[in-house]
């Protein structure tokens, strides 16, 4: 009871936090290169991993439904299911749970070491509110990245579905039945509930870290444990968050 | 510097990402991220089967346009087609739902009309009846089985004609008679000349039997009518009705023939002109052999026969695409009853 | 210095209003009712050994801690109030610097004229230069704080509050961890400033040699509470055995609990 009571209230203050930088809106179009440095690393330097994870991912979700479908021999619909569970849920929680380890904990051990080491407060007594020079540009970029890094996780995780089910011996599925199978029962509603779902998580992942780490008190070894905090935090709004959105989405 | 190329980076990855989404949503079968440009049709429909939005519009499998939305007015399944700009479609054309692949997607198929007037904006195109996919297989389950019981009675009156092990045939008979009577069938002969002259010149029942190709013809003809049958579903039973009349009509003539050959071998009065019929009747049966004549050419000529299996063979092909068991057996029986 | 209007220059000098000044953590009370008042362009050194609240005391005029009680103004202004405080252009240089350590030294100097849009481009080029200038960091401009020793980070901190031309000087502990020598030079960078530009200068420290030095009065400060406030002179002059304690040099005011070790 005392742990949900915390990560409500943890919830609830990065919510507080939100508004505070939403309130800092006016300022954005001055704080374009701030914009553009966050969006270069949670966006650019994102794209390798998210790339190669939601390959892997299409791959093992073709292996699966490959080896179980063909029990019936309806291995056609692998393409039609790896379109719809990398659309739907897949790639946008990979791309989401990729952010809170790549650029999450960054973002939370960069804010924290400013807490500790003060730069925050200097920031507050030269009337530069943290929330508008350090959260609000990542905000801002999260939500211009994340539809991007989802496409090319849904992306890159049908392709390696492809590759899977035609280069897999047993499976042995004809990639063009395969992207049928997208084409014709993915619709692109499905893949916007996935970019909606994206652009959900990316915003609360950057949120809670941002939150975090300006929460950071004490020591240098706190920096360590907000980035745990962060990551964890995290992750917990993804799968809580995923269930609710999905149902909403429905 | 630094900061410069990063900025370029950037761009190019939001760039990307924007193709990338383009790109999906044209894609998908219901993009529809943009709009198509074009006019709207309408299309009242008995049954829209699974067409959806998002399906394509198209002629002789052109794509013109695509289903923008389905709907129920007054009962009746409406269907929203947009269609291109640069497309005319003449005011009496007439749209149906087609299959479209074998994942059960559907498509609209317009077929022009002849009329110089266009439909324009928010006008109603006639539409065709739906074919019900359901209907048809259960059609052709139908024409399986009456296929195999016509087959069933062809081979039977075969078999009444050439005999099998248990039961001497026509022809068999006839043979044991001319052997045995040989002394009443030369006492015959004489008798049987003038009979037998006409029978060669075709006239008579058994004559016109023999001779007359215009019932192998009709064979032939309920054939090529079968594999029209098979391609299109309708009208088939009436077809296959024939078939079996005809066939009927065969065994039946058959049958009359027999009855005049008995009568002309009992009678004593013609014993004396048959060596002339042994001679005839080997004439007859070499020509059976050369695969002459209606029964010859039913036993002897391979094109019925590869006519009859490519029908099969279709209606079989046609089967298997549709995974229905059933009807496959009927005709696989019907197959090897009659080959 | 030359007058020109590239120069950092304070705009005007502010006076500093406490009064009973309490601050809790939980149960500990840090602070136990503080009163003072500092004149504009005044240099007033509150001295104190660690763990006697000074620094608590300092965030509380910064406007980083909210009192739990008393009033806290610098010029009628209540900085303990978000919306207010802006309205005060005060600087603090803090005890490690606080430098921000993803931008260049050049940068740190630039952040506050460039967010606040101050001036143009070329201007705050030109202060920030001149502000560099004057702590003899010219070389460092394009380092980045992790690569400056301790006394160059501590002049960097007082450049970058410099350019920001405050109304307010804050100091926290400006000569702790430096060698005599750097501690006299930035002493008497703090004493030039206040005389270059008759900024109001408020420094905490434990720092004997410093406050009897620079400062035009002194507090002494011991487990939240104000022991005495008085110029050098009479400070020196006190009865008080606790406040004898203090300007004993034997003692390690850093290190209170060694304070027998001499």
């Amino acid at each position: 009871m005392r742990i949900l009571h915390q990560y409500l209230s943890e919830f609830g203050q990065a919510f507080l936090l939100l508004v505070r930088s939403l309130r800092h809106l006016p300022s954005l179009p001055r704080q374009m290169g701030r914009v553009i440095e966050q969006c270069y690393l949670i966006g650019y330097t994102t794209f390798p991993i998210v790339a190669i994870l939601s390959f892997f991912i299409g791959s093992v979700l073709a292996l699966q439904t490959g080896y179980s479908l063909q029990t019936f021999g309806a291995v056609d619909f692998i393409g039609t299911i790896v379109g719809l569970s990398m659309a739907r849920e897949l790639g946008p929680v990979m791309a989401a749970i990729l952010l809170a380890g790549r650029v999450g904990s960054a973002i939370s051990a960069e804010l924290a070491s400013m807490k500790v080491y003060q730069e925050v407060d200097a920031l507050i007594t030269m009337n530069i509110p943290p929330e508008r020079m350090l959260v609000l540009p990542r905000l801002i970029a999260v939500l211009l990245m994340m539809p991007v890094l989802a496409i090319v996780a849904i992306i890159i995780g049908w392709l390696g579905g492809a590759v899977v089910a035609s280069q897999v011996s047993f499976i042995g599925l004809d990639p063009r039945i395969y992207f049928d199978g997208i084409t014709n029962f993915v619709a692109f509603k499905d893949v916007l509930d996935g970019l909606i779902k994206a652009q959900i998580f990316g915003f609360s992942v950057i949120l809670i870290s941002c939150h975090v780490g300006l929460q950071t008190r004490g020591g240098p070894r706190e920096i360590g444990n907000s980035v745990t905090r962060a990551v964890v935090l995290s992750l917990i709004a993804i799968l809580f968050l995923d269930y609710f959105i999905t149902q909403a989405l429905l | 510097m630094k900061e410069t190329l990063n900025t370029a980076r950037v761009g190019f990855f939001f760039l990307m990402g924007l193709v990338l989404i383009y790109i999906v949503a044209q894609s998908l079968s219901t993009g529809t991220l943009f709009r198509d440009r074009g006019y709207e049709l309408q299309a009242q429909f008995t049954n829209l089967q699974q067409v959806k939005e998002g399906d394509d519009v198209r002629v002789a499998g052109v794509k013109i346009g695509t289903v923008r939305g389905t709907a129920l007015e007054d009962g009746k399944a409406t269907a929203i087609l947009t269609i291109n700009d640069e497309v005319q479609v003449p005011i009496d054309s007439k749209a149906r739902v087609i299959l479209s692949g074998l994942l059960g997607t559907n498509q609209v198929d317009i077929q022009y009309g002849e009329s110089s007037e266009y439909l324009s904006d928010g006008d109603t195109i006639e539409t065709l009846p739906t074919t019900d996919l359901n209907e048809i297989f259960a059609k052709i389950g139908d024409v399986g089985d009456r296929l195999d019981g016509a087959f069933d009675q062809v081979t039977e009156a075969l078999r009444s004609i050439t005999g099998d092990e248990d039961e001497p045939g026509l022809f068999k008979n006839l043979n044991e008679l001319v052997v045995e009577n040989r002394e009443s069938i030369r006492t015959t002969t004489k008798n049987l000349e003038t009979i037998t002259d006409t029978i060669a010149r075709g006239e008579g029942t058994l004559g016109r039997l023999l001779q007359d190709d215009e019932v192998y013809q009709s064979i032939q003809r309920i054939t090529t009518d079968l594999e029209s049958v098979a391609t299109n579903a309708k009208g088939f039973s009436g077809e296959i009705q024939v078939l079996v009349e005809d066939v009927q009509g065969i065994v039946r003539k058959v049958e009359a023939g027999e009855g005049t050959l008995g009568r002309l071998l009992s009678d004593d009065s013609i014993a004396r002109e048959i060596e002339l019929v042994a001679k005839n009747l080997r004439e007859i049966s070499d020509r059976l052999n050369a695969g002459e004549g209606t029964l010859g050419k039913l036993l002897s000529d391979d094109a019925l026969y590869y006519e009859a299996t490519a029908v099969l063979r279709k209606a079989e092909a046609t089967l298997d695409g549709l995974g229905n068991q059933g009807p496959i057996t009927a005709v696989g029986i019907a197959a090897s009853a009659l080959f | 210095m030359p007058e020109t209007d590239t120069s950092p220059a304070p705009r005007r000098a502010l006076g500093i209003s406490v009064e009973n000044l309490r601050k809790s953590f939980g149960s500990t009370e840090v602070l136990k009712g503080i009163s003072l008042e500092v004149k504009p362009g005044e240099i007033f050194v509150m001295m104190g050994p660690s763990g006697s609240g000074k620094s608590v005391f300092l965030k509380h005029l910064a406007g980083l801690e909210i009192p739990t009680e008393g009033k806290v103004r610098i010029d009628d202004i209540n900085v303990a109030d978000d919306r207010e405080r802006p309205k005060v252009r005060l600087a603090l240089v803090f005890q490690a610097g606080a430098l921000f350590n993803s931008l260049s030294v050049f940068d740190n100097l630039a952040l506050y004229p460039r967010e606040h849009r101050l001036y143009d481009r070329k201007t705050i080029k030109e202060k920030v230069e001149k502000a560099l200038a004057m702590l003899s960091l010219s070389d460092a401009a394009e380092k980045i704080p992790a690569e400056l020793s301790g006394g160059m980070k501590k002049r960097v901190a007082i450049a970058r509050a410099l350019v920001m031309e405050p109304d307010l000087l804050l100091y926290d502990e400006p000569t702790s961890e430096l060698d005599p020598i750097m501690a006299a030079t930035i002493s008497e960078i703090i004493a030039d400033l206040r005389e270059e530009f008759g900024v109001t200068s408020l420094v905490v420290s434990h720092d004997r040699d410093l406050a009897m030095t620079i400062g035009d009065r002194v507090g002494i400060m011991q487990e939240g509470e104000l022991l005495a406030i008085d110029t050098p002179a009479g400070i020196r002059q006190m009865d008080d055995p606790r406040i004898k304690e203090f300007l004993n040099p034997a003692i390690d005011l850093k290190n209170p609990r060694f304070k027998r070790s001499a």
